[in-house]
């Protein structure tokens, strides 16, 4: 079998990782593929018509759909649909299956899941030749660009990033008099649980720590690398290791022994009505945070993640924009156009204040709409926690369904009595069973 | 003795209606609850907040989603009530070769998960270019093994005499089925049509990946667009939202309630 082949063979071993079954390799030039369905309003009819896939609701929705028609208003050669897919799963899911049928939009939201495996089924178009004198990889934020370049090349824009946070009930702290500024590390946040826990709330005696099953694997990431671990190296799955079981029972103790944390369905929810001091959320959840503390009547405050022996970890998540390798070269190059207005740093800023993404192109720090956002301390410490993140451990987002299976087996360990290792070890070997499929696509595209 | 029967009976009842009734006074209590209160624990909300009614409704465009909702609900129900009665009857009165095997392919279908479907429907409709408009979303629905299953049913309790009277008299089968069997079907053709008209009204998945453009999406994908799954959901828009959609189907069923219950329990009593 020639190299050629293997490659045609593995990726329709990854469509089938996505779902696609029995999917034709994705051979083939742009001129086979259409653009999908979509509609132009009569007034923009003779304009070149681009198609952006995305996956926001809510505020951000809102705020993208203004973003996208104060571009479309700005000039008059290019229309860019904003079209809505659902969650960042399903836009994948329907983008694979775009790409068989050969109808494809220009651009996509993906996530920092979504993005790799659709870098591995060669549908994404590098960003190098796009780059000009208005717009370059310097003016981003340093570790995006970083996370979306495989092999030198960039195929990945950064657009809605955000980071974990650590958020905690002011008020009870100062209450229980500890430091207002919350937690600096675990231990102190253990040693801490006995104060917080003899307060009382609306719910009774508080809880210390709600840990939710959501994402739990991308915000216990934080605590594998603050215990110097790492889920894996590479592909090369490391959950059998010391530092990792180790940093595992660190929390299962601080569930079981000291009964200060336990699994919640809704964090944000539980430090609303008092039935936890902390929680962990994502930053776009600032909003959510102080209308809960509003309600509860209490004060919200937010620090970094706590640290382990003086280690510090952080990852980044959220989702960037990747074009697709089978748009016609004329809608990518109007795509680029639309992707350099978003990139501009008062729409970054713009976009940032609006939906609690954190801004990334460096210069949008600067824009007064960001400055006065900044006045809440809250909103703050996500951006000084910022330039302390790193790209999440590579078999979370490269593996097929690895984030969930990790999700659940956390969530487990944080409701159950099962031991650690036996946990990790049996995890450890399913996901290297799992990345094993897909090594030979990531060794030809990775190394 | 007799009147403790009773009463245990009706203790029975009533503690079956406030579990149904609890998630849907839950339902409207959140629709008027301010923001900042959704997450407290209260019974009764402390004011009427309407404002969550048109946040809801300015969240997607629901009155365009409402007409595509109404528009694909009727086809796909009345097309797939169509074809469910017709092989019914072929499956209950008429002998063809293969009719067995062809009837236990149909059952096979049925254990089929709708997901593993949903790529080559696409592929399908994409290819008749059909991504985008109401063919796309109705067409690959229409065919319910369900509701063709549950009719045959019924129609093999029905006597023979009179499908053979009827046979004697000249009939032939389109006018046995409107005039003899349809008539004697009606409890159980209406169960069909709800069940259908419940499943394409909340049917999610498929008119979100069969659609591209808001002006072609149904109203389970705008309640969707109001939720922001990384940061701050609008709950009381989105309850809101839902008491609209939901308000539709309980209507449909409040009329229809009484044929419903008849043709779930046809043959449960001795008539």
């Amino acid at each position: 079998m020639n190299a050629n082949a293997r490659a045609a063979l593995s990726r329709r071993t990854l469509l089938a990782a996505l779902g696609l079954t029995g999917a034709a390799a994705m051979s083939g030039c742009a001129g086979d593929f259409r653009q999908t369905a979509g509609s132009v309003p009569g007034k923009y009819a003779k304009r070149q018509h681009v198609v952006f896939w995305h996956s926001f609701g809510g505020t951000p929705l809102a705020v993208l759909t203004e973003l996208v028609a104060k571009f479309n208003d700005s000039q008059s050669d290019i229309y860019v649909e904003a079209q809505f897919q659902g969650s960042y799963e399903m836009t994948m899911q329907k983008l694979a299956t775009a790409i068989v049928a050969k109808q494809v939009p220009d651009i996509c939201v993906l996530s920092e899941i979504t993005w790799r495996k659709i870098h591995l089924a060669d549908a994404l178009e590098p960003y190098d030749d796009f780059f000009d004198g208005d717009v370059r990889p310097d003016q981003f934020i340093d570790q995006f660009i970083q996370e979306g370049t495989v092999q030198g090349k960039l195929w990945w824009l950064p657009f809605a990033r955000s980071t974990p946070l650590f958020y905690y009930n002011k008020t009870l702290f100062e209450k229980a008099g500890l430091s207002p500024d919350g937690p600096e590390s675990w231990e102190q946040l253990q040693q801490w649980a006995p104060a917080i826990m003899r307060q009382k709330t609306a719910a009774g005696h508080p809880k210390v720590l709600a840990l939710g099953s959501t994402y739990s694997s991308w915000y216990f990431q934080s605590n594998i690398w603050t215990w110097g671990g790492h889920y894996s190296q590479g592909l090369d799955v490391t959950f059998d290791t010391r530092p990792v079981i180790a940093a595992g029972q660190w929390m299962v103790d601080f569930i079981r022994k000291h009964r200060a944390a336990y699994l919640s369905q809704k964090p944000d929810q539980d430090m609303g009505s008092g039935i936890t001091a902390c929680y962990l959320s994502s930053t776009g959840g600032l909003k959510q945070a102080s209308l809960n503390a509003e309600g509860g009547k209490y004060q919200v405050g937010t620090a970094f993640l706590p640290q382990h022996d003086g280690n510090f970890g952080c990852p980044t998540g959220g989702s960037g924009i990747g074009i697709l390798k089978y748009a016609a070269k004329s809608r990518k190059e109007a795509a680029w156009q639309f992707l350099k207005f978003l990139a501009q740093p008062v729409n970054s800023a713009h976009w940032t204040v609006g939906t609690g993404y954190l801004p990334v192109v460096k210069a949008a720090r600067q824009q007064q709409e960001l400055v006065k956002a900044t006045k809440d301390k809250n909103y703050l410490t996500a951006l000084n926690q910022l330039p302390k993140t790193q790209p999440q451990d590579l078999i979370r987002l490269i593996v097929s369904s690895a984030g969930d299976t990790m999700d659940e087996q956390l969530t487990k360990l944080y409701s159950s009595g099962a031991s650690v290792p036996d946990v990790f070890g049996r995890l450890d070997k399913k996901l290297s069973s799992l990345a094993d499929l897909i090594r030979e696509t990531y060794d030809s595209h990775y190394h | 003795m007799k009147t403790l029967g009773a009463g245990l009976k009706y203790l029975g009842l009533i503690v079956v209606l406030v579990l149904a009734a609890v998630p849907i006074y839950w339902l409207l209590s959140t629709s008027v609850t301010s923001p900042e209160k959704i997450f407290q624990f209260q019974w009764f909300p402390d004011g009427l907040n309407w404002q969550n009614y048109v946040d809801g409704w300015k969240s997607a465009p629901f009155g365009a989603m409402y007409k595509n909702s109404i528009i694909v609900t009727l086809a796909g129900a009345l097309i797939q009530i169509c074809v469910a009665i017709l092989s019914a009857y072929a499956f209950a009165f008429l002998d063809f070769p293969g009719k067995r095997i062809v009837f236990l392919v149909f059952l096979g279908a049925m254990m089929v998960p709708g997901t593993v479907v949903l790529m080559p429907n696409f592929l399908t409709i994409a290819a008749l270019g059909w991504v985008n408009s109401y063919a796309g979303i109705v067409i690959p629905g229409v065919g319910s093994v369900f509701a063709m299953f549950l009719l045959r049913q019924h129609m093999l309790t029905l006597s023979s005499e009179v499908t053979d009277a009827a046979k004697v008299d000249g009939a032939n089968h389109l006018r046995i089925l409107w005039h003899v069997v349809l008539p004697m079907s009606r409890p159980m053709v209406v169960t069909v049509i709800v069940v259908a008209l419940v499943e394409k009204w909340n049917d999610f998945v498929w008119p979100l990946v069969s659609t591209s453009t808001d002006s072609m999406r149904t109203l389970p994908v705008g309640l969707l667009m109001i939720k922001d799954a990384q940061g701050f959901t609008n709950w009381g828009a989105v309850m809101a939202s839902s008491v609209f959609i939901v308000v539709p189907v309980l209507i449909v069923f409040f009329i229809a309630q009484r044929q419903i219950i008849a043709g779930l329990t046809a043959g449960a009593t001795k008539g």
